[in-house]
């Protein structure tokens, strides 16, 4: 509160029009200070090295981050960008005249900076047009409106601007209180050692001694971990996040559940044998490297992954099939992977389009336990719902046909019974009581009639009367599997309800 | 009237029910709702607007047609359960009489098995967790076994859970209370009469915590009291998902900010005291080698401090001023102050003057060589009275003032109200905070100028007005709520959990047999899932002719 964001971004503008306004420089000189980098810097070593921009990440992950950035962003090498992305990020950390003319900022729309339309720009033209607007907003606002909407404006270029930021603005040495989740930049440090060695790294830059920039830069990391108290992550943490950054874990999984879908397909059509069993071993491998890309980042983020609709959907995804790796293995309905796999894939494809940025700093409301209990206990029950969906449309598809590799219509309408009922007590207890206990914790009132509230307790009123058909009027065959079909349709429709309508589950968004 | 009974608890009509109230539920998903209508004008025309409030539509949560049919649902609930209670109950009983033949064959599973021991199909029924109520007769018996029997019990909780819970929701709704607070650091508010009767929430620091490089907040905390009257009911931080709880009443955090505007504060008018009154409790600090002692009393009183040290206050000023050599109560602004007497053992050590607007200065004015500091801190009284009537006024326009003539819409936040207020800006006033303002209060206008106190008569009371300028404050948002339904729902909730778990894992199984002539005719059903039964009850027929062969 005291820290006022609208003295960082005026603190920021002013260090960052000490930049020299250089020329224009060249593709080939870029190259050229590439390769120097890229020869002379040992990246191995600098990669699993920590560094804190938004949370404490390895430099790889900053590296990353920065490269997708870059990427066909109409930058100074025209899109044809530097294989080596550790390299690149020093490229942009040491080189002013690579930092001002690479297009990192993406700006969205907004008419009161005169930005028509949302675009890439550089940091020239930050500097120059962006930047003089907002301090402007800034030093103008009076009202309480007016300051609120250029703080957030302020907010949003502050995120932006940490990633232009030169090597001695990055922030690489932690507090050294123990328990204090504090990061300072080099020019921050009040640590003369390290002020050296960054002198020295600037001096073997310009003179191109590529020895003795490896040997500042290492230098400069180990001094900022001797620094450091507790705080300084462990070896095992920072390797599992170098890990998870080269092994797409959860792609694979994608890949590994899209072909043993086809597979299914194929033996369901064909009746080859080995075609199933191998499907079922694709989708296993692919179940054991989600959980793998699910623990993983639990790990780094230090909550279950269940903020945010990136999370959400990929835990989704994960509970299907884990539901369908059950009925698998306990009752033999490998047929039933032909719709579920599907499902599973095309939830990581949906998950796919929401920023997958780790969060390690949650908004208040979201640091519950409830919550936590609310999102896994409601997957779990949605994941039942889709299976039960799944053996629903296997029986609408079957019609009347004996052949086949599919079960018979009555068995297909026991799953799919099945699999809702046990959804059931899941969809109630996780989406609808503990996320009533959550929301009464965190808004005051346990039920707000908000978008999602309100589409989630249609699903479960329309499974309420599923299974008051079936059970007490003997609603079998067609009828229960329409319905069946729509609880799933009706729960894909709460999924996504807050990015329709709004409301209290927006963030999620 | 059993017609309109077995109506309401009809199968069909509660299906339909819960359809009708998905789809009504659904619609307010479609269209915004509680919002101003000028809002459903703009995105729906005037017309539609019309048709969706004439409709309720814009508030259908609340409409009388939902809330009926929610209260026709919970009736169709409570009938059902009670047609079913009766046949749960008696699954629960003794039975009244035994199986027969016909009894047997009319079950959804049957055989028949030659050769049985009676006692010997009870123990594998046992085995298998049934609970088995035999009875021999000669030449045969009977057996009735149950496993599961809660998990009939399930529905029923389920059903109740579920008029439990609209309960809970129909009773907030008319009896609770939801009120956003805003309190600014270091002020109060009195929370709104339905909460509680002389409620004082005080926020005495507002801390939004962020995370030092991204900037990402972390938590909202407001250090909090609530006071009932003048004594401290609760105080707790009080952070999001941490709410503060006082006899029903939760306190949740929800937002904070800062407010930039113009303070003035009103306090009543202190007109000094009357011959012969009482003067207010006195607030002192006496500091003795080194250590603070906080002494309160009245004018004229003594009161031990510390080692044989004693403070005496001998006179309260309320606007002291110096007329000559001689402190009199005669100054237009208030300066509180008090003359007192420090004295050890009876022997007087310093006599002097402490203000308190001047907490550093203390005179020995009897020059008897005392360096005893002595400070007025404030009378406790006046203090209250100062701050039960303190308002905080924010100016909803941007610095520097709009010009002359115009009219500034203020935010009046007092402790128990918060509502606007309109200013009128008097000709000549400019952006130098060097002329006045015009206070506006029950249609009456008081000139205020920008340096100086006004009085202000205020609902026949006398106010003293300062103007405190352009003023940046810190303030928390918090909601206050009262729901008395909050308990329904949570043991609604819980049954409800429990109920379903019940519903979903226990299946009531149940197996009929009957020895007759050496042969056992055995017969059996389950509540749900009866293909798997199927398969178990061949299972247990094998393993009670197992036990033939052997």
């Amino acid at each position: 509160m005291k820290r006022r964001i609208g003295s960082i971004i005026l603190l920021l503008s002013v260090l960052f029009l000490m930049f020299p306004s250089s020329s224009m420089a060249g593709k080939e000189k870029f190259e050229e200070d590439y390769e120097f980098i890229k020869n002379s810097v040992d990246t191995d070593a600098l990669i699993a090295k920590p560094i804190k921009v938004t949370r404490v990440e390895t430099l790889g992950t900053f590296a990353g981050s920065l490269y997708l950035l870059l990427k066909d962003k109409g930058n100074p090498k025209d899109g044809d960008l530097f294989e080596d992305r550790v390299a690149t990020t020093f490229l942009i950390a040491l080189d002013d005249e690579y930092r001002l003319q690479a297009k990192i900022a993406f700006l969205k729309k907004d008419l009161e900076l005169g930005i028509a339309e949302e675009r890439w720009v550089s940091y020239l033209e930050f500097q120059n047009v962006i930047i003089p607007k907002v301090t402007g907003k800034l030093q103008t606002a009076t009202s309480s409106n007016a300051r609120m909407r250029a703080d957030e404006m302020a907010y949003r270029i502050l995120e932006q601007l940490g990633m232009w930021a030169p090597l001695e603005n990055w922030f690489i040495i932690p507090s050294d209180v123990v328990g204090k989740d504090e990061w300072f930049s080099i020019s921050e440090s009040g640590d003369s050692q390290i002020k050296v060695l960054f002198t020295q790294v600037k001096e073997a830059y310009e003179s191109r001694d590529g020895p003795g920039l490896n040997k500042a830069l290492l230098a400069i990391f180990d001094r900022a971990e001797e620094l450091a108290s507790e705080n300084y992550p462990s070896t095992a943490k920072l390797k599992l996040e170098l890990l998870n950054n080269r092994f797409p874990a959860m792609t694979c999984a994608f890949y590994l559940y899209l072909v043993a879908s086809l597979l299914l397909f194929v033996w369901l059509v064909t009746r080859l044998k080995l075609v199933d069993r191998i499907a079922v071993v694709m989708a296993l491998a692919g179940f054991c490297l989600q959980t793998w890309s699910l623990v993983v980042r639990s790990i780094i983020s230090g909550h279950l992954p269940t903020t945010g609709m990136y999370e959400y959907l990929a835990l989704m995804s994960w509970t299907v099939v884990l539901l369908y790796l059950f009925f698998q293995f306990t009752f033999r309905y490998t047929f039933l992977g032909a719709i579920a796999l599907p499902i599973a894939f095309l939830l990581i494809v949906l998950a796919s389009l929401f920023p997958r940025d780790i969060q390690t700093q949650l908004i208040p409301a979201l640091q519950s336990w409830w919550l936590t209990i609310h999102v896994v206990l409601a997957s779990l029950g949605e994941a039942a719902f889709a299976v039960g969906f799944a053996a629903a449309l296997l029986y609408l598809i079957k019609g009347r046909r004996p052949e086949g590799k599919l079960p018979s219509r009555e068995r297909l309408d026991q799953i799919s019974y099945r699999a809702i009922g046990l959804g059931y007590p899941l969809f109630t207890i996780g989406a609808l009581v503990a996320g009533a206990i959550w929301a009464q914790q965190a808004w005051g009132t346990w039920w707000s009639w908000d978008p999602k509230e309100t589409s989630s307790l249609v699903v479960w009123l329309v499974a309420s009367v599923y299974l008051h058909a079936r059970l007490l009027r003997g609603w079998r065959g067609k009828k229960a599997a329409v319905l069946a079909i729509a609880i799933f349709v009706l729960s894909l429709f709460t999924l996504f309800s807050n990015l329709i309508f709004g409301g209290l589950h927006s963030y999620g968004t | 009237m059993k017609r309109v009974i077995d109506f309401l608890g009809s199968m069909s009509f509660g299906l339909i029910l819960l359809l009708v109230i998905a789809f009504v539920s659904a619609i307010g998903a479609f269209i915004p709702q509680e919002r101003g209508e000028s809002f459903y004008v703009e995105k729906y025309g005037t017309q539609t607007a019309e048709l969706l409030h004439a409709l309720g539509l814009t508030n259908i949560y609340k409409s009388f047609y939902f809330v009926g049919l929610l209260i026709i649902l919970s009736l169709s609930l409570l009938t059902c359960v009670l047609k079913r209670t009766r046949f749960i109950i008696g699954i629960f009983r003794m039975p009244r009489g035994f199986p027969n033949k016909k009894t047997i064959s009319a079950m959804s599973e049957r055989a028949t098995i030659e050769g049985v021991d009676l006692a010997f199909a009870s123990e594998v029924l046992r085995r298998h967790r049934y609970s088995v109520i035999m009875m021999r007769k000669k030449g045969g018996g009977h057996i009735i076994a149950n496993r599961g029997r809660v998990g009939r019990v399930g529905s029923l909780v389920v059903h109740i859970s579920f008029v439990v819970i609209i309960l809970g929701g129909i009773i907030g709704g008319c009896l609770g209370h939801k009120h956003l607070l805003i309190i600014f650091e270091g002020e109060g508010v009195y929370l709104p009469e339905e909460l509680g009767h002389e409620l004082i929430l005080y926020a005495d620091k507002v801390e939004e915590i962020r995370d030092p490089n991204s900037g990402m907040i972390e938590d909202y905390i407001t250090t909090a009291r609530l006071l009932r009257g003048d004594e401290l009911a609760v105080e707790a931080q009080i952070e999001v998902n941490h709410p503060m709880e006082y006899k029903g009443i939760n306190i949740f955090q929800e937002h904070m900010g800062v407010e930039t505007g113009v303070a003035l504060f009103i306090q009543p008018q202190d007109e000094g005291l009357e011959e012969g009154e009482r003067s207010p409790l006195l607030n002192m600090e006496v500091i003795l080698r080194d250590k603070s002692h906080r002494i309160a009393l009245y004018e004229g009183e003594m009161e031990p401090v510390d080692g044989g040290y004693e403070l005496t206050i001998d006179r309260y000023y309320s606007h002291f001023i110096l007329v000559g050599k001689a402190p009199t109560n005669d100054n237009p602004q208030p300066n509180p102050a008090v003359s007192y007497t420090i004295s050890k053992n009876g022997e007087v050590l310093e006599r002097g003057y402490s203000f308190k607007a001047f907490a550093g200065f203390h005179t020995d004015h009897a020059d008897m060589g005392g360096d005893i500091p002595v400070h007025f801190i404030g009378t406790s009284s006046s203090e209250e009275a100062a701050q039960e009537n303190l308002h905080f006024f924010t100016l909803d326009t941007e610095f520097p003032f709009p010009g002359s003539g115009e009219r500034a819409v203020l935010h009046l936040i007092s402790r128990d109200k918060v509502e606007m207020e309109e200013v009128n800006l008097p000709p000549g006033s400019s952006t130098n905070a060097e002329e006045m303002l015009v206070l506006e209060v029950g249609g009456e206008q008081h000139p205020l100028p920008l340096r100086e106190d006004v009085l202000v008569e205020i609902d026949d009371e006398s106010y003293r007005v300062s103007f405190e300028g352009p003023r940046e404050a810190v303030f928390t948002g918090l909601t206050a709520v009262y729901d008395p339904g909050l308990w329904f729902f949570f043991v609604g909730g819980a049954m409800l959990s429990l109920g379903t778990v019940l519903v979903v894992l226990v299946n009531h199984k149940q197996v009929k047999a009957l020895v007759e002539e050496k042969l056992l005719y055995i017969g059996a059903g389950s509540h749900r899932a009866k293909d798997l039964f199927s398969g178990e009850f061949k299972k247990l027929c094998k393993e009670i002719t197992g036990g033939r062969e052997r």
